[in-house]
């Protein structure tokens, strides 16, 4: 692309804000971008800031409860969880990567074989999807195996409502992967059976152990 | 005077984005609800403009949008909004249209039409309809550029985007650019360098895709 087309490239975003300007001025956008009712707003307040403070009432529950409250509160909750309902039944879990991938920022071919390529400095998001919704109490932990070394990797988990769990951060800030190719193993379940998982340690019920190859590279 | 007790009771000058995510950052609660009823008017604009690209959008759909963005604006301490530096020129209105803009594209390009599903079992239906095609068609785009400039909006940082448009909207001189975003000229030059490679094969992606659609 030569730097004409750049400089064609750069009309058309102005071109595309001022048909987003006149686009925003009709009719058609004046009831989606009506300010909000009381009742939208609470609904949004409640979803968006800590619930510590948020009144329940009527709320729409966020399907992501972030996992930042500290061992402590999660250890607390999934307590609270254990006394008041019976144990359901782990359903099965697949895994995905949601971020763009190495290749297609490159605009190269993507692996074919199932693996992940990232780059140092890229967002990496990584959702664990169950089969069906999943109420009881959960968590999950993630282990890296090097040359079938394995050992813990610190990232931390995003539960929510639904029983999926999502794992987001930047390789090389949040998420501390080897350069070169490697194993990441997502161990999901009840938090005994999470906990208690080792290398060796056959099948539970109560957790599943999913493996996704990925390459880093610089 | 009424301005004045306002101020007074908030504890500062909120009329000053940077001193009102400052309240926001050190855990202001009335301070948050306020930011949210700042920003919501500007993201509700962006996420409507995104999703009307390619459609006839329902208020709900515009409402739980702004809601993702918000969250993501939020979660984890703040942390994208804290990425917000007023010293490089964008105000946080433009930043936030920036976030919720690449947040809704990528979100019709994963499938997903927000991240509030109850039925984890939709994810999958809804992905296996939703490849790059359908999100061109979803977005409206009948050319190229147009096509290659939606999948830019997508992939940029917010700041990658503000970089663009300093240089190729608003075409300013790269040593004022660089002066502006605190990089060297050559940082400038070798950014836009590595954009032009991704542009080239955006466009080389797309025209393949083009005529693989055609036949």
């Amino acid at each position: 692309m030569s730097g004409d087309e750049m400089h064609e490239l750069g009309e058309r975003a102005r071109r595309r804000e001022a048909e987003r300007e006149a686009y925003l001025a009709s009719d058609e956008a004046a009831e989606l971008i009506a300010p909000p009712s009381a009742e939208e707003r609470q609904r949004l307040l409640r979803a968006v800031l800590p619930p510590a403070r948020a009144d329940a009432h009527g709320a729409r529950r966020s399907p992501w409860t972030w996992a930042v409250g500290g061992l402590a509160f999660a250890a607390a909750t999934a307590a609270v969880v254990v006394l008041s309902l019976p144990t359901p039944a782990l359903p099965s879990y697949s895994v995905r990567v949601d971020s763009i991938g190495y290749s297609e920022v490159r605009g190269e071919p993507a692996p074919t074989d199932g693996s992940a390529k990232v780059a140092v400095g890229m967002a990496f998001e990584v959702v664990l999807q169950p089969a069906e919704s999943f109420r009881g109490a959960l968590a999950a932990r993630v282990v890296i195996d090097t040359e079938g070394r394995v050992a813990p990797l610190a990232w931390s988990p995003e539960l929510a409502s639904t029983g999926a769990v999502r794992f987001r951060g930047e390789i090389g800030r949040e998420v501390m992967l080897p350069l070169g190719r490697s194993r990441l193993g997502f161990v999901v379940g009840a938090p005994s059976a999470v906990e208690a998982w080792t290398p060796g340690a056959g099948d539970d019920p109560g957790r599943a152990v999913l493996w996704l190859a990925v390459e880093v590279v610089p | 005077m009424g301005s004045f007790l306002a101020r007074w009771r908030r504890g500062g000058d909120e009329s000053d984005p940077a001193q009102h995510v400052a309240k926001v950052l050190a855990g202001d609660r009335a301070a948050a609800e306020r930011l949210v009823d700042r920003l919501l008017p500007t993201i509700q604009k962006r996420v409507a403009w995104v999703l009307a690209r390619g459609g006839k959008p329902r208020r709900d759909d515009v409402l739980d949008h702004a809601q993702d963005v918000l969250l993501r604006l939020f979660e984890r301490d703040y942390r994208i909004l804290r990425t917000w530096d007023p010293s490089r020129g964008a105000a946080l209105e433009t930043f936030v249209a920036m976030v919720a803009e690449r947040h809704v594209i990528a979100s019709l390009r994963s499938g997903r039409k927000s991240a509030w599903r109850e039925d984890p079992t939709l994810d999958v239906e809804r992905e296996l309809g939703a490849g790059e095609a359908d999100l061109e068609r979803q977005l409206g785009n009948k050319d190229l550029l147009e096509q290659i400039l939606t999948r830019l909006e997508s992939e940029l940082t917010p700041r990658s985007r503000e970089l663009f448009r300093a240089l190729f909207v608003d075409e300013q001189p790269i040593d004022d650019v660089a002066s502006r975003f605190g990089m060297s000229s050559n940082a400038v030059y070798t950014w836009s360098s590595r954009l032009r490679t991704r542009v080239q094969a955006l466009s080389r992606e797309l025209s393949a895709e083009r005529v693989a659609e055609s036949t």
